[in-house]
Parts: C-alpha cells; sequence; structure tokens
C-alpha cells in the first residue's frame, strides 16, 4: 500500500508505503535491494548522468530530483535504515541494500513500513513536472526482483533500461490538491475530499511498477474497447489528434490481444502530456502509458505520427508489462518485440508500403528500420546485448529497429501467419513471468523446427547476423539460335535465408527460381530463344538483414521513378519562380 | 480576352526563361536520383539510393541556390522586360533591351522599398512574438500556435500589400516615372485595398494552379510512356498557366498605374482663360506628350484628367490640342 502526497508547488511527493515481501525463493534471503532511482539525477556522478550525459533524446536535465529515506522498518519491529547503505556504485545512490536482522525463509513473509520524500527534476526522462504538470515515476523505494535461485537482479538506473521488478499487488492513493485530474497505474476505485484535498485511490494487480501523474487542465476521453476501459487523458486542444491514439489504441488491444493473449487488466489509461513536458512522453508502465506527439494529426508519416507511438507504448503492456523481461539485460525482449508489434500495427493499419510513410514517398515502416540499422553509421551492434552496452542512438538502431527487422525477415521468410504463433507462443507460456531470451528461441524451435533458432534467430539477434545476397554475374551468349543465360549468386552473409531470383529475359517475360537455403553459391542456367537481360534477387523485399541492396539486382533499367522526375522539376520550377519576374 | 491572347506570348517567353533557369538544378538532382530501381516496391531501395545520391543531391541543392540567385539576379529585367511587352506588342528583343533600359532602376525600386518593408514587418514581428510569450506557458497548445499564427497574418498582409506595391512601382516606372522615387509615390497611391485584392487574387491563383501541378507530376509514377508524356505535359501546362496569371496580374499593373490622375502638369501651364485665341498658335509647337492608355480626355484649365481605362489606347497632346486614337475614344479639345 502506497500513499502518496503531491505538493505541486514545492514538486514534491510525500510517501508511505507498507509492503508484504514474499520470499518465493528456495533460499534463505538474509537482506532486501530496492531501487531508489530517482537518485539518478540528485548529481552529475550518478550512473544515469554519466551515461547518458545528463540529455535523454534531445532533452537535457535542468534540475535535480532525488528520493530520501526517511524510515524504513519492520512492521511493528526493529529499524532498518540505519543499516542500510546506498554506496553501491560510487555515486550512484540508485541501489539500497537493506540487511536483515533475520532471514526470511523461503516462502516466508516480511512486512515493511517505508516512509520517503520524492523530490521531482523538471520533466526530463519520464519523470517530473513541467509547470503544473507533473508525471511521477520511478518515485518510491522499489524492491528489486529477488530471483528463484535466491540472488537479487540489481542494476543501478541507467541511461538505457530501466525495468525489471516482481508482480505484485498495488493500491496507490494519491493525494493531491483539489481540481487535479489523475491517472494512475491500476483501477480507479475511490476519490474523496479531505482537508481541502483529494484522495484518489488505485489498485492493481499483478503489475510491477505504479505511476501517477496530475494536472488540473487534462480533459478526458473515455471509451471500450475489447471490454478494456480505456481513458486518455489529453491537453486542451488536442482534441483534433486524439482519433489517431484512439485509433492506435483499439486497434492495438484488437491485434496485440489476438497475438499475445488478451490485454489482462480491466482499463488503460493513455496520456498525451501537454508541449513542454516531452521529457514525459513515450514512457509505458503498468495499465498507463505516455504516449507523444503534437495537438494536430499527423497521418502522412506513421513512423513519426501519434499512431506509431500509442502503439508502440501500447506493445509494452504486453513486452515488458505482463512479461516482464529484465530490460536492463535483456533489452531486445522489451523494446525490440514491441517495436516488432508496433511495425505490424502500422502495416496493418496502413497497407505494407505506406505503414512507415505515405508522403512524399511511400515507405515501408520494416524497410525504414532496416535502413536505420544497417545504413545509418556503422554496422550495430547485435541486439542481444545489455542495455548499458549502446549509446542512445545505437540502442534505438540496434535494439528496436535491429530485432523487428529479424522477426519480420522470419516473418516474411517463412510466412507471417507462423511468425505470428511463435510469439504468440512465447507471450502467452511467459505471461506473468521473468523471461529470458531463451524461452523465446524455444517458442521458435516449437514453432518452426528444433534447431531453427540456432541456425537464424540466436545468430541474428545475438551475434549479429546478416544474410547478404547478391548478384556475381549475368552473361548470355548466342549458340546455334538460342541464347544460352547464367546468373551467379553469392552469399555473404553468414545467415542464408531461402529465397526467389527473379529473371527477365530481352522479351519482357520473367521467371523465378528458387535458391534454398542450404547454398551459398546459385548457378541459374537458361536457354532460350531470348537473352536473359536482367535477375534480382528477392524480388519481394522478403530478407531486411541484407545490409546492402544495390547489389541484388544485375540489368534491371534502373530508372528514377517517373513520378519522382515529375515531382523534382515541378518543385524546382516552383522554387525559381517564386523568387523569379 | 484580346488582353489575355496579347499576354500569351510574354507569359510564354517568362516560362521558357524560368524552365531555363531550372534545368541545371533539376538536370543535376535527376542524375542523384536515377540509379533508383523503379521495380522496388517497399522503397527500401530508394532509401539506400537517397544515401548514395546524397553527394549529388549536395550538387543539386548547390545549383538550385545558384539557380535562385541567378534568377534573382535576372528577374528585374525579366519582370520590366514582360512589363513592356504586355504594355505593347515588341518583339523579344526589343523587350529584353526595354528591360535591359531599365534594370539598374528596376533594382533600385527593390532596394528602396525593402526599407519600409524591413521597417514594418519588424514592427509586425512583435506582435506573434508577444503572443508567444503571453501563452508560452499555457496549457492549450493549439491556442497558442494558432494565436501566433493569427498574430503573423498583420505581416503577411503588410508582405503582399507589399508585393503588390513593389509591382506597381515597377509598372509605374515604365509608364509613368523616369525617376524611382516618383515611380514609387505613383506605385503608392496604385497600391488600393482594390489593387492589392487584385494581386493576391491572380497570386493564389498562380500559386494554386502550381500546386495542381505538383500533384499531377505525383502521378507520373507507373505509368505507360505515352500517358506518362500527355501527363508532363499536363503539368507543364498548369505551370504555364501560372505565367498567364502572373502576366493578368502585371497588365492590371499597368492599367492601375495608367489610370493615376498624373502627379504634376503633363502638358505645359496654360495660358490665363481670356488669352486663348485662334491666331496665338505657338510659333514653336511644344513636344507632343504621349500618355499610354488613357481613357476618355478632357481638359480643364491647366489640368489634365483621365477619368476611365480601357478607352483611348493612346493620346496625343500638341500644343493646346488634344486628340484621341483608339477604340472608340473621343477626342478632347481645349
Amino acid at each position: 500500500m502506497l500513499v502518496a502526497r503531491l505538493d505541486p508547488e514545492a514538486h514534491t511527493v510525500t510517501g508511505s508505503a507498507q509492503i508484504r515481501w514474499h520470499n518465493d525463493a528456495t533460499t534463505p534471503a538474509h537482506e532486501l535491494w530496492f531501487h531508489l532511482y530517482l537518485n539518478a539525477f540528485a548529481s552529475d556522478d550518478s550512473v544515469f548522468m554519466r551515461e547518458s550525459g545528463g540529455q535523454l533524446r534531445g532533452v537535457g536535465s535542468e534540475g535535480r530530483g532525488s528520493i530520501t529515506v526517511t524510515e524504513l522498518q519492520i512492521e511493528d519491529g526493529p529499524d532498518l535504515l540505519a543499516d542500510a547503505d546506498t554506496d553501491v556504485v560510487h555515486g550512484d545512490a540508485t541501489q539500497m541494500r537493506v540487511p536483515l536482522p533475520v532471514e526470511v525463509p523461503p516462502g516466508g513473509d516480511i512486512r515493511l513500513r517505508v516512509e520517503f520524500r520524492s523530490e521531482l527534476p523538471p520533466v526530463f526522462a519520464r519523470s517530473g513536472y513541467a509547470g503544473s504538470f507533473h508525471m511521477v515515476a520511478q518515485w518510491f523505494p522499489k524492491l528489486a526482483v529477488h530471483e528463484e535461485n535466491g540472488t537479487w537482479e540489481t542494476f543501478p538506473y541507467h541511461a538505457n533500461g530501466e525495468f525489471y521488478a516482481p508482480f505484485a499487488r498495488y493500491d496507490l492513493t494519491v493525494d493531491t490538491p483539489e481540481g487535479f485530474v489523475v491517472g494512475a497505474t491500476g483501477e480507479q476505485i475511490e476519490q474523496r475530499e479531505e482537508g481541502g484535498r483529494v484522495l484518489h485511490r488505485f489498485v492493481a494487480d499483478a503489475v510491477h511498477d505504479t505511476a501517477f501523474c496530475a494536472w488540473e487542465h487534462f480533459r478526458e476521453r473515455r471509451f471500450d474497447a475489447r471490454g478494456v476501459d480505456v481513458r486518455i487523458l489529453y491537453p486542451p486542444g488536442y482534441e483534433a489528434s486524439l482519433d489517431e491514439h484512439e485509433s492506435a489504441t483499439r486497434a492495438g488491444l484488437e491485434r496485440f490481444g489476438d497475438l499475445f493473449g488478451d490485454y489482462p487488466y480491466p482499463n488503460l489509461t493513455v496520456v498525451v502530456p501537454p508541449r513542454g513536458a516531452d521529457g514525459a512522453a513515450g514512457m509505458e508502465y503498468p495499465t498507463l502509458f505516455l504516449t507523444a506527439g503534437p495537438w494536430f494529426p499527423m497521418r502522412a508519416a506513421p513512423i513519426g505520427g501519434q499512431q506509431s507511438v500509442t502503439a508502440h507504448e501500447l506493445a509494452h503492456q504486453w513486452f515488458q508489462g505482463t512479461i516482464a523481461t529484465d530490460e536492463v539485460r535483456w533489452p531486445m525482449l522489451d523494446e525490440g518485440l514491441a517495436e516488432w508489434a508496433t511495425a505490424d500495427l502500422m502495416r496493418r493499419l496502413h497497407g505494407r508500403r505506406s505503414s512507415g510513410m505515405s508522403w512524399p514517398a511511400r515507405l515501408d515502416y520494416f524497410e525504414i528500420l532496416r535502413f536505420l540499422a544497417f545504413r545509418t553509421g556503422t554496422p550495430t551492434d547485435p541486439p542481444g546485448m545489455p542495455a548499458h552496452a549502446y549509446g542512445t542512438w545505437e540502442y534505438g538502431r540496434a535494439v528496436y529497429a535491429r530485432t523487428a527487422v529479424v522477426l519480420d525477415t522470419i516473418g516474411r521468410t517463412w510466412g507471417p501467419q507462423r511468425l505470428e504463433r511463435a510469439l504468440g507462443l512465447y507471450a502467452r507460456e511467459q505471461r506473468f513471468r521473468h523471461p529470458t531470451p531463451a524461452q523465446l528461441f524455444d517458442a521458435f524451435d516449437r514453432t518452426y523446427w528444433r534447431g531453427f533458432s540456432r541456425a537464424v534467430l540466436e545468430p541474428a539477434l545475438m551475434r549479429g547476423a546478416t544474410a547478404e545476397a547478391h548478384v556475381a554475374d549475368l552473361r548470355s551468349y548466342e549458340s546455334g539460335g538460342r541464347w544460352i543465360s547464367q546468373a551467379q549468386l553469392r552469399r555473404t552473409g553468414e545467415l542464408w535465408l531461402p529465397t526467389w531470383v527473379e529473371l527477365r529475359d530481352a522479351a519482357g517475360g520473367s521467371t523465378r527460381v528458387a535458391w534454398p537455403a542450404g547454398q551459398r553459391r546459385l548457378t541459374s542456367a537458361h536457354s532460350g530463344p531470348e537473352p536473359i537481360t536482367a535477375v534480382r534477387v528477392d524480388p519481394d523485399g522478403h530478407n531486411l538483414l541484407d545490409p546492402s541492396l544495390s547489389d541484388n539486382a544485375r540489368g534491371v533499367s534502373a530508372s528514377a521513378p517517373a513520378g519522382i522526375v515529375g515531382r523534382l522539376l515541378a518543385a524546382v520550377q516552383h522554387l525559381v519562380a517564386a523568387v523569379g519576374p | 480576352m484580346r488582353d489575355l491572347r496579347a499576354g500569351l506570348a510574354p507569359a510564354f517567353a517568362a516560362y521558357v526563361g524560368v524552365t531555363l533557369l531550372s534545368a541545371v538544378p533539376w538536370l543535376v538532382a535527376l542524375l542523384a536520383v536515377s540509379p533508383v530501381a523503379a521495380a522496388d516496391a517497399s522503397g527500401g531501395a530508394l532509401l539506400e539510393t537517397v544515401e548514395t545520391a546524397m553527394p549529388a543531391l549536395g550538387m543539386g541543392a548547390v545549383a538550385t541556390f545558384a539557380a535562385l540567385a541567378l534568377t534573382l539576379a535576372v528577374s528585374p529585367v525579366m519582370q520590366m522586360a514582360w512589363l513592356a511587352a504586355l504594355e505593347r506588342p515588341l518583339s523579344l528583343g526589343d523587350a529584353v533591351a526595354s528591360g535591359l533600359d531599365r534594370y539598374w532602376r528596376a533594382v533600385g525600386v527593390s532596394v528602396l522599398l525593402i526599407v519600409p518593408l524591413i521597417a514594418v514587418i519588424g514592427v509586425l514581428a512583435l506582435l506573434p512574438l508577444t503572443g508567444h510569450l503571453l501563452l508560452e506557458d499555457g496549457p492549450d497548445a493549439r491556442t497558442h500556435d494558432l494565436t501566433v499564427a493569427a498574430l503573423c497574418v498583420p505581416g503577411l498582409v503588410a508582405l503582399v500589400a507589399w508585393s503588390a506595391w513593389h509591382d506597381l512601382v515597377r509598372a509605374a516606372l515604365l509608364t509613368r516615372a523616369d525617376g524611382v522615387r516618383a515611380a514609387v509615390r505613383l506605385g503608392l497611391r496604385a497600391a488600393r485595398p482594390a489593387a492589392v485584392l487584385e494581386y493576391v487574387f491572380w497570386t493564389a491563383l498562380g500559386g494554386a494552379l502550381l500546386l495542381l501541378a505538383h500533384a499531377v507530376g505525383a502521378l507520373l509514377d507507373g505509368q505507360a510512356w505515352w500517358r506518362g508524356a500527355m501527363i508532363l505535359c499536363a503539368g507543364q501546362a498548369l505551370v504555364f498557366a501560372r505565367f498567364v496569371a502572373r502576366g493578368r496580374w502585371l497588365g492590371r499593373s499597368l492599367a492601375r498605374v495608367a489610370q493615376l490622375p498624373s502627379p504634376s502638369p503633363a502638358v505645359p501651364a496654360a495660358e490665363p482663360p481670356g488669352d486663348e485665341t485662334a491666331d496665338a498658335a505657338p510659333a514653336d509647337p511644344p513636344a507632343s506628350t504621349v500618355l499610354e492608355d488613357a481613357g476618355e480626355a478632357r481638359i480643364e484649365g491647366a489640368r489634365l484628367f483621365v477619368p476611365q481605362i480601357g478607352g483611348a489606347r493612346r493620346l496625343t497632346i500638341t500644343g493646346g490640342t488634344a486628340v484621341g486614337r483608339g477604340h472608340g475614344a473621343g477626342g478632347g479639345s481645349q
């Protein structure tokens, strides 16, 4: 049970918690570990600030934030604070080790009382305030995960990846001044006035975190989607963009529910933060997430628009929310799978060709991700590394983009339904658990064939294997009134994915040849009345793990699409005419 | 309709000139994007092409800026030539020569007019800035944005009015005034709200035609060559139509300037009434004064009034006698 009293003038939260901790491990517990994440913003020496350089995704830190535990004791028992140690990593106070005077046996319980005071920073890294808007996240002493083998999985607050916590029932009461609209993890079961303030009580079962936002200017839209009570909190003036958020939420609850199992909670709160609170945008918490976007709808570019942000954060309700992986150790299981689900949803909403952008050119969402992963800068590291091993930009390229294109390459190569079955199997089996990549690989092995993950998924995710293929040669010669043509094709990547090769003859006829998975080289010889003049590997664009597409074709007439020519001419004429006579 | 037909040739010349100025950057950009594999449906190859074409696209951007700078430099010549060709039938060479003759004065007009523009825009820019500062911390981003946008309107109106004034001054430079300052004053008198609205109409029409041409260009994707050629022609026809619209405004600017009463007597001061005698013809007739596009004219005392447009094409005043020539205009006489 948590009680949080928000002082919107001082931007502080005075909190108290009653915690019942159950030892699920097979060994006795002699200590407890808490995360004190707000201390990431307490000094420039914290791990977060050192790793991030004081900025996250273009938003800089503009002030300090911290959490101070003022009281920690076993209920009706001894004080624990005196022996607590926050100096686990030098300069960083985001972890607290608490030795226990008595051990907690396997299956045993312990009840704690905690008092604390959180000072919120100007909104940064998803926590803090902007004016009277408050996003109160990572704000209370949060227990780390006590693994089954009796070890504590604990880590400082890193710049990339922050979540890993045990499932629990959270009963949260938010105490605010009158007039504040509050959104929080869980279902609101009570709201009452008391001494000129308002108490908002939220209860959530089987969640691993709780967060809340409070602002007196929030407007609300409410609707039911697939049996879920959805509440969108948005700033005044954002009505025009709400349909984008709503359509993505509705479609996502349907699609993700079908793929990964129904959304397991009765309600969902979608928060559109006001302008100026960009540091809070785009973040997921159980049963609540913050999306992003301007007050006007951005329909031409789904990849940067409101829908994709909402879809991504909604996907986190599964990948991390209910399938609670360790984001620090295996961020690809969190961000990577959520990004695949996002792009998949955009494909369903907008069609493959326009899923990433519809104007000025039509682009496939996954193609944009492939480009990000392989063509923007140096080759990315594999997605299967810990979050703190990447820089911020590399984190996005490797973990988000590359994981998504690995999965979709599998889907395009062996069929989307099979991929969906594999992901669905993994998601359903690991619901309310803390899986690792081993469980994902196992689900794929059972869906495809034994050894599939070792041959395809593991190299692609854990070693960064690519599936580069290219046309090495194409030649034709005439013999006896017929043309003999020969195309040479090569694979240089570690992954040899089955694909098609398209051959076109001089008369415009085309034929397709299968290039099986086991062959590094393919020599395709043809005899006919016309010479083969063009050859293209993977004509349907299934292989997103090929870092270079420019060598995938030979003899294909290379000319700019006529539309580009026409628009280019008009654009230059318009520019010149604008300054002309 | 007759004016429209008369304006087609100058508009076509301007269209050709602008298209030629556009050709170099367009060709550079075209070469940059030409490796795009047309068969790729998903856009993956397009992204790679853009990536590999970045240096060439950079050259295209430089060429575009160079073309814009060149256009800016020759624009006064082109506009004055265009106005001259609209004012009376001229060969292309004569029109260009006329434009060249007035080049520095046309540049001078722009230089002179830019000063009040900067001053007015500078003051009017305080409006959106103030709106931004007042609403920056408010909860409603849309109100902020729309208010700031609305407060930009006075500046935009000033800019539009200035643009109309600029065109009218250049028209005055061609027809009514030798000096830049006199042209500026005439242009200012001609820049009535109706004239500005007329400028807005023709400019908006031209802009809409350009946008339509851009949209038509997008239809070229996936077309057979002959249909593509037709679409390309349709797009260019729309661009040409934009020049016709621009030409219509320039023609109207000439007419509006001509419509103005002269700021100073167009004829030498007449003798006082009573001194007028039949035998008082001057020994040396004064030089003829030619007024273009004048309407029905009458002379009262020492002043010449030109009350309406669209009548006489040319009014020649010799000594104390005014003789109208043109379509249905009666000559006036004192």
